[in-house]
């Protein structure tokens, strides 16, 4: 008997991740391959010497987004109405993506911080 | 059922992500948009041929053919990328010598 090519297509890649891993694991599976695409990008446009220096870079990439994935994804997803572990694959692809940019941002929002706190009840 | 054709084809997939990452690794911010863009998506659909057979796809023969093919040529043109990203692939040439091994011996 010939069997179905997609037997659980339509199922999202959490659910899928959750169900091959377990609970405590399938998350993190998700979070480190959407991480690991993104931060191919971040390889790209960084200029490196070798590819220690790049994995070094990917494992990075994957660490930032496994502890900062849950808090940004329960942030952002209730933002946009959508369910909070769906949205874990798309946040960690886009912190990968950031890959040593995080100085900058990190900087910008001292930045912005700094100058709110001087304006701060000024006209 | 996991079989010897999903070990091979995940084997296949992992080694053009890996021919996807040297040449990330290699590419500067200097590089051709269409570089870096064709690269990276190189990278992203090797990692979701990995993740198909989870989804219960399974690649037939030609496919296997077009993976190994490419992963074929991959494997003959990294000589151009021994020293780095070829120069035609970037936008302004390099100005600076990168690695210890670029600098002549006189």
């Amino acid at each position: 008997m010939a069997e179905p090519n997609a037997t659980i297509a339509g199922v999202s890649l959490v659910t899928l991740a959750v169900a091959v891993f377990g609970p405590q694991a399938g998350p993190y599976a998700v979070i480190m391959l959407g991480s690991l695409g993104g931060g191919l990008w971040a390889l790209s446009s960084a200029t490196l010497t070798s590819r220690a220096e790049g994995a070094w870079m990917m494992l990075r990439c994957v660490i930032t987004a496994i502890v900062l994935t849950a808090a940004i994804a329960q942030t952002v997803g209730p933002m946009f109405n959508y369910p909070v572990t769906e949205s874990y694959a798309v946040v960690s692809f886009a912190i990968g993506m950031l890959g040593n940019k995080w100085l900058e941002i990190i900087e910008s929002i001292k930045q912005r911080i700094q100058n709110a706190i001087t304006n701060g009840g000024k006209p | 059922m996991i079989t010897m054709q999903h070990w091979v084809w995940e084997l296949f997939c992992m080694a053009l992500f890996y021919c996807s990452f040297c040449r990330a690794v290699h590419i500067t911010p200097a590089a051709h948009l269409d570089i870096k863009v064709a690269n990276f998506l190189m990278g992203i659909v090797t990692m979701l041929g990995m993740v198909a057979p989870l989804y219960g796809w399974r690649p037939d023969p030609i496919v296997f053919l077009f993976v190994f093919s490419m992963l074929l040529m991959q494997s003959v043109t990294s000589r151009s990328w021994r020293n780095g990203i070829p120069a035609d692939f970037e936008t302004v040439p390099r100005l600076f010598n990168r690695r210890q091994s670029d600098k002549s011996c006189s």
